[in-house]
Order: C-alpha cells, then structure tokens, then sequence
C-alpha cells in the first residue's frame, strides 16, 4: 500500500534526507525567483466542514492529520499508524471531477501532505452530524452496533460517507430535471440504495477494526441509504469549491519560522503548478525538490523515517496531467503487438481509482487484481504512474504494465521522450530519469486477441504487499502461443520481464499436457529472489512458477477444444452438488467477468474452480 | 462485604427491562461522530511536553555510555532523560525485572534507552533518533528453542503431574509423538499506548492512561517518582482497545511521562508511534508444545506427556500465570485421565510478552486440539467424533487434571446441537465430493469446542468495588473499577444499576475509572469485567434501592415487601410515585443516596504449590464450525463460512455479547491464519506496522457467519444470571485452522507421504507460505 507514490528523483544521485533544516531553505526562499517558476506566494484555502480555513506558513511535508489534530480542533481523526494502513484518519474530500461534478473520495489523512488540499474540502466525523441528529451513516451504525472501543470508528464511518455521497451524487444526477418522476419510483427501490456486499467491503478495505470481527460494520454500510437522502445540494460544492479555487502556481513557503511553529519540521516550499510549462520552469529552478503525486509512499518517508524531504513539487494540480486518452497507437505498442493496437495514455496525476476503473473493461481478468491493490484510500490518493515511477520492486502496477508492453513518457522542459517500461528500470530504485526530467503519463496498450491475467499472492487478501506478482499476456494463434509476455513483482530488485520463460512458451501448444513444465521449471530459477518477512525466496519461486501454471490452465479453460467441454461440465455438476447442500456461500453462476465479485473463494480463482485434470 | 441475601440463581431480582436487551454502547453517539475522548484528544494544557523514547538497536548487550548532544541542539527540544535522572526506582514490573531505563544492560531491540522531552510530539520523535547509544554487543537469545538449550528462564519450570502417565502411555493400543508451534500475536490496539502526566502542588500527579489496570499505574507511577501511592492519581475514560496489551504494559508509557512531567514540571504526554508500540510492547506468547500421547481404538486419550515453551521475552512480566493459564486449558474440553505437563518460560532478548485475550488459555488449547487432529489422521476417524468421544462426562470423567470438577458442563448437549443446525455431517459429504473432482481449491470443514475457567487465577484478584450516586433530580452516576476498552462493560454495567434501581437506562450515566474513586481495583481482565465490577455496581445500587424502599414505607405506612420501582416509579399499594419525588423527599429526610458495593467471588481457591484446587467460578463453553477453502497453488486460505454456538448465560446485553463473540472469533482466526510476527537475525522484529502485520480485514469475514447464544443462564449464582463473554469466543477461530488442515490432508491425500502418515504438518499461524509447504511436508 505503500508503493504508489510518484517519487521520482529527478535525480537520483543527490539524496536530500541530510538538507541543512532551515537555513538554506530559507535563503532560497528569500531569494527572488524567475518569474515563470514560482507565482505568488499565497496561503493553501480549503474547507474544513463548514468552514473556511486559508493556512500559510507551514512545513511542505506538514499532513492533514497533523494539522486537523494539532490545529484545526479536528480530534476526530485518529491517528492509528501513519503509515496510510489502518484508516483511522480517513476523511472525506470533496473536489470537482473531470465533468466539474462535486466527487466525495475518502482519503488517509496521516500521509496527505496539506497543500494536496488547496481548493478541496475536507470532512471529518465530526462535521457530518447535525447538532439534534446524527447522519444516517453515523445512525446505522449505531443501530447496526457497529463499534465498540470506537478509535476506528470515526475513519469508518468517513469511508462509508463517502460511498454514501456518491451514491447521493448519482441519485441526484439520475432524478435530473423536475419531471422525471416516475410512478413506481419509491425511494427505498432506487438501485442506489442498495448497497451490494462487494461494493460495501471494496468501500471498507481501507479501514481495520480489531474489536467487532466487521459483521455489523458490513451491515450498516448496506443499510445506510436505506432512510432518505440527507446532506446538502451537490451544488452547494461548486459554489464553495469556487470560493477557494486554486489560483496561481506556488502554493506556499516555509523560512525559518517553522522550527519554532512547527518544532521537528523542516522548511521548504510546497510548489502546486499548474501547467506543464511551470512544472517545467520549477523543476529547472530547483532540480533537487521532491516530485510528489498521491505521497502514499513519500508521506511515509516523512512520517515514519523522517527524512527532511526539502522542496516538494506536487502533480496534482497540473492540468495537462489529469486526463486519460484513447490513442490509435504508438511505436512501441506497435513494436510488441503489431501495427493499429490501440494505447490508453493515462496522465501522471491519474489516481489509481480512475485509472483502473478505465483499464478494467480491458482487462476483465484483472479485477481481483486491481481489489487487491492496496486500499480504496490509497487507491484514491496514489496515481498509477506514481507507482510505475517509484520502481518498488514489490509494487503492483509494474508486473502488469510490463507484461502489456506499456511505455512511459518522459518530459523535460518541452521535450519528451517515450520509454518502454522495460528500459526504465535500471535497478533497485534507480530508473533512466534525467535531471529535470519527469514521468508525464504511461501509455497502456490494448492488444485485441491476447488474453492477460495479474496473479497476486499476500498474506491477506486486501490491503497488502505482493509476496509475488506475476502478469501474462498470451496471444494464441491456432491453439499455439504466438506471443507472450511475463511480469513479476517480488522477484528482483527491480519489477522485471520473465524473458527466458517467455522463451520457452513460445511456439507451445495450449492443450498439450504437459506442455508447460519447461516453462516452470525456468521460471523458477529465472530469478533469485529475497527472503524476507512476507515470503521466503523458495516460496516465491515455486509460487511464481504456480502462478504461471494458473494463467495456463486459465487458457486451456478458455480454449474451446473438447478437453474443456468435460472440463467444464465436470464442474458445473460440483458446483451444482455445492450449492444444493448449502455448503458454497457464492458459488459463481458463471466465470467472474468483468465485474466486481471478488470476496468470495470462487472469486479467488474464479477460472480455476472450473477446472479438473 | 455487604452483599445482600442472595437471589435464587434462576430467577432475576428484579424486573429487568434493559438487562436482556440490545442497547447500544453507552458511547456509541460519540464513537460515531468522533466525539469520544480518548487521552490523545483530551485539550492539553498549555506548555504540554511531549516524550518520545530512544530505542535500542542492538538486541543484548552493555550500555557503555549515550550521547546526547547533537538531540539536544534540535528544534524544541527540551530534556534528555537517561537512566541516571530518575527520580525513584529504577524497577518496575510483576516480578521487579525491568528497568525504567536500562542503566548497564540492554535485553531487546527497542527497549528504551533513552526519552526525548520536546515541544512537540515530532520534534521529539526526529531528535530521538539523533541520540546515539554505545552499546557492547552480547550473544543474545532469540528464540525458544535457543532459551531451551540454554536454560534461560524468566522464571523456574513448572511441572504438572495428574496420574501415572507412564503406565497409561505403556498400556494404550496407540501412542504418537507429535508437536505443534503456535506463533505470537500483536494486541494492534488501534489506539496506541499514551499517557498523560499532569504534574499537581505538593508532590503530586495525576495522569490519564490508556490502561486497563489504573491500579497498576498508580503504583508504577508513585514507585518510579518515589512518593506514596495517595499521591497519583489515575483516569481512564475509555481505551481504543485494550486486548491484555494494556494490562501492565500501559504501566511503563506512563511512568516514562510521569518521569518526564516530574523532572521537567510541565504536563507530559507520551504518544507511541505505531512502530514504536510494536517495537517495545509485549504480544501474546508465541508456544511450542511437544508430545508423547497415548489413546485407544476410539481416539480417546488415556495418556499425555507433553512439553510446553513459551517466549517470555527479557522480563517476567504476567509470563507466570500465563504460562499457568496454558496448563490449565490444555485440557481444552476433554477428560484426560493422565498428563505430565511440563512447562518452561523462557528468556529471550525480545519484547517482553504480556497479557492477550485468553492469557495463555489458547496457547494451552492449541496443544490439545492438534492432538485431537492427529489422532482423528491416524486412525482415519472423524476428527469432531474424536473430539466428542473425549468430552468431559460424568464421574469419574469430569475432573481437570488441576482437580477441580466439571459440574456445569453443557458441550455433550451443546456440540451435537451445533453439528446438527450447521448440517455438519452432509457438508463433510459433500465437500469430500468436491475434493473427490477439484484439483486446485480444496475445502475442509471442522468443529471444535471450547471451555474456558473464569476467575483470575490469582484468587485476591477476585474482588471489585462500585460506587452509585443517586442526584435529587434523579440522575446518577456509577463508577466501578473496570475500564472500558470495547467490549461493553460500562454499558451492561448501566443497565445492571437501572434495572436494579428500577429506573430507565437514560438515567445512568458511568464516570472514568478513576484511582481516586474506586481503589485497588484489578485489571479489567480474565473477562470478569461484568463479574465483578457489574455485581459490586448491583450491590451498590441495592444497597440504595432498599434504603429508598425503606423510607418509603416508613413515609407512607405500608409494609417493605409492597413497594416496588421500577420504570422510575415507585409502586405502593394505592399510589404510584414518580422516583425523582420519591429521590428528593427521602434527600430532605436525610437518606443517604450514594453507595458503595463491594463483590468478592465466592467458592474458588487455589494452592500454587500444589497445583490443585478450584481457581475457577465457573466455566464458559461455546463451538464454532467453520469451512474453507484452500488454493493449492499458493497455499492462500478463504474462511467460508463460520457457525458459532456459544455460552453466555443469561445475556444482558445480546447485540455487545455477539460482538464479543465474532470479534473474538475473527481475532482468533486472524492469529492462527494471516497474523504472523517475524524476527530479523538481529533480533529486530521486522513485522512492526500494519504494513507487515495483517490483522483481518472486512473481506476475510465469511459472508454467512451465524452465531447463536446458548440458552441456559448462568448454573452458578452470577450478575443477572450472565456468564462472561471477553476471551472465550477466541478460541472459536481454531475451527477455522483445523478445516485449514481438513484441506490440507485433502490435497495431500494422493501423495505417498500422505501415506505414509495421514496426520498433517502445520502449525500456526497457517498463511500461505505455511500451507503450501504443509501440503507436500511430511510429518515430523
């Protein structure tokens, strides 16, 4: 959960963990500046409930939670491990979507750095009640015994506020104008309202509670909507984003001062710019500031190792960095998948959410995959490029896009160049960047005809870090694998192709038995892994190669043949024994698709339930 | 002990209109909108100081010497506080073996060494880490086996000798040798260990902990700063969760701020840092047992001699009892007619381990039930026939190997009964079906039973006072010993005092725990909270109930065994007053409104030096049933569906009991499965963060996920007729583990090993890693 930030150095040579605390940050900040690099220093506004805050003056790396507790009177975000894991900070930010639509994200407030909150708002636990009622999130959880020592509770209810609110946002958009009222439209049938168990645990996966055993936690996610909407007019947002929109590029500076307003802190500016050409122009003024988008990772490097990170530029605000594109194609998806395979280029300040909401319709199989990344705080906050850039060995983006061939484009004052994933990674967090030079999207390609899989193995299913990863793309032609590609996470330094393993499988039949145990074999030995606490090297190695074996069987299930008709019918008739003893709680109808059914064993390995030998 | 005549055991004394319903937690308005106090929120005073600790790097070895200079020259700091600036002694804990700050020698990585006074919590935290300590290494004991080999103990083995082992084993038609591992667990408390120390006039401190034993605390804290124990005084509102973690561990946070507030006088709070919290606390003992057990044809055991180890730590802390507790549950729920136990506490330069929810009872448990499972492989048996055809029965076969006997046993009723509604038998069928035609994910079902002892072994620890104040408005206050971390105890405790009183639940309101209020109050611990605490409450509030009574018949000239309250209104004959009237006329007659109650729990004793007696009131019972799924590629593990049949007598609060019970059960099955700790070579504890520690997550709980109270109250003569619900619903989660090893004998089933020896090799906790290699491992 931790690996999906955008850290990368523009260079990589010059740490900045031993800066000077005060003195020379503030030299620099009192030094005038070129005019293109820095605008007008001015305070970071942002709504706090319902009230207005302006902040200047403060520490780069100062967080949310920090501020909110230490500052802005907000006890009710916890602080449970500051490391973005527990969610006892969760709170609710609210900003405009790429259709200027008010959005309600939750977010871990511990490692948001403050000046991420510049033209947002922010709610905390406290801030949704009403002085005579609670909010119908709040009662339902009350009603439900949700909590019982309540240190969590407070960022729970904030994870579910915020799927209360979209699911208000989109209820109000569904009810449109004033005469689209239905007969039959009886509030409590509004599809809205019905919170399914998957999407209520992907809401929670953020939040750990050591007390209930999450039953009646669940429960009250899936009853909260039930009482009519309460909160304000979604518009009421607008008007109040308006009121603290986000003007000019330099957000805030810190000099000497903070040492004695923020004891432990280090000085420094928090740099927001707004276009490319000023990240540029800052980026040129100051090669040694911090690039920082989600600061899922580099939020843990403040709060955790304390390192004095110095300048911090942040992404998000930059605009040309926002968007996704659907691209006819480029030189390097077509160097790997042929001529015409369309590319997804997807900006740096993307936020894991957007981006593999977009990818997902592409890559049916990957859903579990995608469920398991970390958190949906984490996935709110963190942007895929950010977890591509910071080069985590142990990251979960990587393996995938390394196995669909995916390119980065990097840009330095104007000029850019693209870069196969595979090139970028030089090893163990070092990467091709140049001074001055940033990751300004990924390109994703979307091969048509080749059948991709992402494998995750962790300790638990959600909120954790690959043990190893593995991602596969084949393209069969005529049952024979005429094309392949192969990630692994957590197998090397770096997140790394599986090119003699690849070898192997070219050219193999699909239904031959046997067919694989080369390819295995290989793969086992490809790489010498770490052992560590998550996984002992032999256990990865073994498992790497099991996974492949998955992504085989995967195919053979998948390929029409004869072999797989018994296949399939042996199955259904287990699946069929199963669920007529009661014994399977969800037995899948059918394969997974490309939906979110992930919580359930048969979702474990939904392919593989219908697979006998 | 002003205990009035006592009610029959099955008919309540009073009408109960909230004891026995599902109130929410007194708090649970605050929890929700973020309004409840915890320590870290109460508003701090002005010139609040805050303390972070300087860890040791180095797992044992002599200190030669700290330097401090380069800290002391950082932003806002204030004081640097080393071993030779205490102000009292510099020994705390259970067994007087740990030092405050270490002055020669350091016993683990993270031990403090050192505490960094700042203007702000990451001031301190920075400059703490600029504190550069000399240490001389030492060869350091890290594991229980090493501590074995070396006889390094934190306190003298213990030996349990029921019957003549040796002629049972020699005359049983089977004997294996076996062993099981269970590994330890972090409390993961989600609010952090804190305190904060308010320095007062004349030599005094008060401060505000997160613990469960303000006792404790207090005398750490007046030992440490070497005043008498009037002199500290301690609260505790709530804790973000407690689970034994901070049952004497909150001790030292506290004493490191009073010492801080003492030697700088400023308010001082101590806030760990989560990593820090897992670096220098103690977990639950991670245990090796190892086994010689003999049993018939049946699977019923005849005889056991078993070893138990269990990591320590550098210091006794609770270590003794324990280990004890582990003694005493390796019975689990089965007779066994003869077992030698020896067991050894073992010294090992690593946190010190301390209480956690079930005290060693689970560690005890975990050893029985691995033998229930190996002898169920061996001879190819049922394991739940196994287990039952081991159940406590009748005479002879109800008495513990600590000798006290069984008297209220309900598991021969209670397991059929759950076997039965979970269709246990058709889904063992038809999961062998599935096993039969599935080659990747295997599924295993299983049921296992439990019956835990409630008391604390210590039998003076079997005491608790209350205090109910009556306000002529009508209002009242109760305060008690216990302290509320989660589970509900000032909430039953409220309705226990309402209904007593014959007032609405609204009028009740609790108080912090409070030194100063109650004194020498125990732990809230060995899920007595409600025991004791509840009863000494419901004393209390007859004490007044009655004098009320009393004034009204004498007021009104109508006999005591005519009026009654209830639903705040007191009942005569012909007339029905509201009870506030009834409150201010018997203030104005001078009736005293408050009172004390005071409990102690009858019948039990027990002989440390023998080893026997009755350290138990009474027993709570309870099974689970659990089914899983195993992936036989990844050794990943899905809990799919749990049904728990569980004891708490009469309940009084259902909705808080069942949260005790999957909260417990979810939390076991999490330290048997995806919660695992892990030591660097150095002695560094690598899994120091949620991050590296999985505790369950919403998505690991089954969606169909029953659980069921037992019927009958309380057979023993208890508050309201409830039994006690904190620790024995954790042992539930061993249904999980032990369908886990259903699996893996069902993926091993082809394989010669397997033929070789049915029984399966795995030990705790099962993650992935474990279960892959159980499936091709051969049995010890």
């Amino acid at each position: 959960m931790t690996a999906a930030s955008s850290d990368s150095s523009v260079n990589a040579a010059s740490p900045s963990m031993s800066s000077p605390p005060a003195s020379t940050s503030s030299s620099q900040h009192s030094a005038p500046s070129s005019a293109s690099a820095s605008g007008s220093e001015r305070p970071i506004r942002f709504w706090l409930g319902d009230r207005q805050v302006s902040v200047d003056h403060a520490p780069p790396t100062l967080t949310l939670l920090e501020w909110m507790r230490e500052r802005g009177g907000c006890a009710s975000v916890k602080e449970g491990c500051a490391e973005g894991d527990c969610g006892a900070c969760t709170v609710a930010v609210t900003d405009l979507d790429a259709n200027g639509e008010p959005q309600v994200r939750a977010v871990n407030a511990c490692i948001q750095f403050l000046g991420t909150l510049d033209g947002k708002a922010v709610q905390s636990a406290q801030d949704i009640a009403t002085a005579d009622a609670l909010h119908p999130v709040q009662q339902a959880m009350v009603d439900c015994h949700g909590s019982q020592c309540g240190f969590c509770t407070p960022g729970f209810v904030m994870s579910m506020f915020a799927l209360y609110e979209t699911r208000r946002a989109a209820a109000g958009r569904g009810l449109g104008g004033n005469d689209s009222r239905q007969p039959g439209s009886d509030s409590s049938h509004e599809p809205g309202r019905d919170i399914s168990r998957d999407d209520a645990l992907r809401a929670l996966s953020g939040n750990l509670c050591r007390c209930t055993g999450y039953r009646p936690i669940v429960d009250a996610t899936r009853a909260m909507c039930a009482a009519p909407w309460q909160g304000p007019d979604m518009d009421l947002w607008k008007t109040r984003l308006a009121q603290v929109a986000a003007d000019g590029d330099a957000i805030f500076a810190s000099g000497a001062d903070v040492a004695a307003q923020w004891p432990g802190h280090t000085a420094g500016r928090f740099y927001a710019p707004r276009s490319v050409s000023s990240l540029s122009a800052v980026l040129a003024e100051r090669p040694q500031a911090r690039i920082v988008a989600g600061s899922t990772d580099v939020g843990l490097w403040v709060t955790k190792q304390h390192r004095a990170v110095g300048d911090v530029v942040w992404l998000g605000a930059v605009q040309e960095l926002q968007g996704m594109q659907s691209q006819p194609g480029d030189a390097v998806a077509a160097q790997v998948w042929g001529d015409g395979t369309p590319v997804l280029e997807i900006g740096a300040a993307v936020s894991l959410s957007d981006a593999l909401d977009a990818l997902l319709p592409h890559l049916p199989n990957c859903a579990l995959y995608f469920d398991r990344f970390a958190s949906t705080p984490i996935r709110n906050a963190g942007t895929l490029v950010g977890n591509l850039a910071n080069g985590s060995p142990i990251g979960d983006c990587p393996p995938l896009m390394l196995t669909l061939g995916a390119s980065l484009v990097l840009h330095r004052d104007g000029v850019e160049r693209v870069v196969p994933l595979d090139d970028f990674y030089l090893g163990y967090q070092k990467n091709c960047l140049q001074a001055g030079e940033f990751v300004r999207a990924v390109r994703v390609p979307l091969p048509a005809g080749v059948v991709v899989h992402a494998w995750k193995v962790s300790k638990r299913l959600e909120q954790d870090i690959s043990a190893v990863a593995v991602a596969t793309a084949f393209r069969l032609t005529k049952g024979k694998v005429a094309a392949v590609r192969i990630g692994v996470g957590g197998m090397a330094a770096v997140p790394s192709r599986a090119p003699k393993t690849e070898a192997e499988l070219l050219g193999l039949e699909v239904s031959e038995e046997g067919a694989l145990a080369t390819a295995l074999q290989t793969l086992r030995n490809e790489f010498a892994p770490l052992d560590d606490l998550r996984a002992s090297a032999a256990y990865r190695r073994q498992v790497a190669a099991n996974l492949l074996q998955r992504s085989w069987l995967a195919l053979q299930s998948a390929t029409p043949p004869d072999a797989a008709g018994a296949v399939s019918s042996a199955a259904t008739a287990a699946t069929a024994a199963t669920a007529a003893s009661g014994a399977a709680p969800s037995t899948p109808s059918g394969r997974a698709s490309s939906t979110h059914s992930v919580h359930s064993l048969a979702d474990l390995s939904p392919i593989l339930m219908e697979i006998t030998p | 002990m002003n205990a009035p005549d006592r009610p029959g055991v099955l008919a309540l004394p009073v009408d109960a209109r909230s004891c026995g319903t599902s109130p929410a937690h007194e708090a649970a308005h605050l929890h929700v909108s973020g309004r409840a106090l915890y320590v870290d929120d109460v508003a701090e005073p002005q010139g609040t100081l805050f303390v972070a600790p300087v860890l040791s790097k180095v797992a044992h070895g002599r200190l030669r010497g700290i330097a401090t200079a380069a800290a002391q020259a950082l932003p806002g700091v204030v004081r640097i506080i080393v071993a030779a600036d205490l102000p009292g002694t510099n020994l705390l804990g259970s067994a007087q073996d740990e030092p405050v700050l270490p002055a020669e020698t350091v016993d683990y990585v993270g031990q403090p060494i050192a505490l960094v006074v700042a203007r702000s919590a990451k001031a301190a935290r920075v400059a703490a880490r600029a504190v550069v300590a000399d240490i001389g290494p030492l060869v350091p004991i890290l594991s229980i086996d090493a501590a074995l080999e070396a006889e390094a103990y934190v306190l003298p083995p213990v030996h349990l000798v029921e019957g003549d082992v040796p002629s049972a084993l020699a005359a049983s038609a089977h004997v294996l040798k076996g062993e099981f591992a269970v590994g330890g667990q972090e409390q993961f408390y989600l609010e952090g260990q804190i305190a904060l120390a308010l320095p007062g006039e004349d030599r005094t401190m008060k401060v505000l902990s997160s613990t469960q034993h303000p006792g404790e605390v207090q005398h750490w804290v007046a030992h440490a700063l070497h005043v008498p124990t009037h002199s500290v005084q301690v609260e505790c509102r709530r804790m973000g969760g407690g689970f034994g973690g901070k049952e004497t561990q909150a001790g030292q946070i506290a004493v490191w701020a009073a010492v801080a507030a003492w030697l700088t006088q400023a308010p001082c709070k101590m806030r760990l840092d989560r990593d820090d919290d897992f670096l220098i606390t103690g977990k639950r003992h991670d245990f090796i047992g190892r086994w010689t057990v003999g049993f018939d044809d049946d699977g019923k055991v005849l005889g056991i001699d078993m070893l138990q180890a269990a990591r320590c730590g550098f210091s006794a802390d609770l270590s003794g009892p324990i280990a004890d507790r582990a003694i005493f549950h390796t019975d689990n729920a089965y007779f066994l007619p003869a077992i030698a136990i020896h067991s050894y506490r073992c010294k090992t330069h690593t946190q010190s381990n301390t209480a956690f929810r079930g005290f060693g009872g689970p560690q005890g448990v975990a050893m029985i039930e691995a033998i229930m499972d190996d002898i169920a492989r061996h001879l190819n048996l049922d394991p739940l026939a196994v287990r039952t055809v081991n159940l406590y029965g009748d005479a002879p076969r109800n008495r513990t190997h600590y000798g006290m006997e069984v008297e209220d046993n309900i598991l021969p009723d209670l397991l059929p009964r759950l076997a039965v509604d979970c269709q246990y038998t058709e889904r063992r069928a038809a999961i062998a079906a599935w096993n039969a035609t599935q080659p990747v994910i295997k599924r295993g079902i299983a049921i296992t039973p439990v019956k835990f002892g409630i008391s604390f072994t210590a039998t003076m620890f079997n005491q608790a006072g209350a205090l109910v104040n009556v306000y002529t408005d009508g209002s009242v206050t109760v305060n008690h010993g216990g302290t509320e971390m989660g589970q509900g105890l000032h909430t039953k405790v409220c309705q226990i005092v309402a209904d007593t009183l014959g007032i609405s639940l609204d009028k009740v309101r609790i108080t912090a725990t409070d030194t100063g209020r109650v004194p020498n109050a125990s732990a809230t611990a060995a899920s007595s909270g409600t025991d004791l605490n509840g009863r000494a409450a419901e004393f209390a509030a007859i004490e007044i109930r009655e004098r009320l009574r009393r004034y009204v018949a004498q007021a009104h000239g109508v006999s005591l065994e005519d009026i009654s309250i209830r639903a705040n209104e007191v009942h005569l004959p012909g007339k029905t007053l509201p009870f506030v009237q009834v409150v201010q006329q018997a203030y104005a007659a001078r009736v005293s409104l408050w009172s004390d109650g005071y409990y102690a729990t009858p019948k039990i004793h027990y002989d440390r030096v023998t080893m026997r007696g009755r350290p138990f009131y009474y027993f709570a019972y309870g099974a689970a049933a659990c089914e899983v799924a195993i992936d036989t590629l990844t050794g990943e593990t899905r809990l799919l569906r749990a049904d728990i049949l569980h004891d708490v007598g009469r309940s009084i609060n259902p909705a808080i009991d069942i949260g005790q019970i999957e909260g417990g059960f979810v939390q076991g099955v999490g330290w048997l499965t995806s919660e695992e700790l892990v030591w660097k070579a150095d002695g560094l504890l690598a899994t120091h963060a949620p991050s590296t520690y999985k505790i369950p997550t919403a998505a690991d709980v089954p969606e169909q996920f029953s659980v069921t109270l037992w019927h009958e109250a309380n057979r023993e003569d208890n508050v309201f007729g409830s039994k006690a619900v904190g620790e024995p619903p954790f042992m539930l989660g061993f249904a999980a583990f032990f369908a886990i090893r259903e699996a893996v004998a069902a993926a091993r089933v082809d394989s010669a090993d397997a033929a070789a020896d049915a029984r399966v090799s795995l030990s705790a906790p099962a993650t992935p890693e474990a279960v892959l290699r159980a499936i091709s491992a051969v049995h010890a």
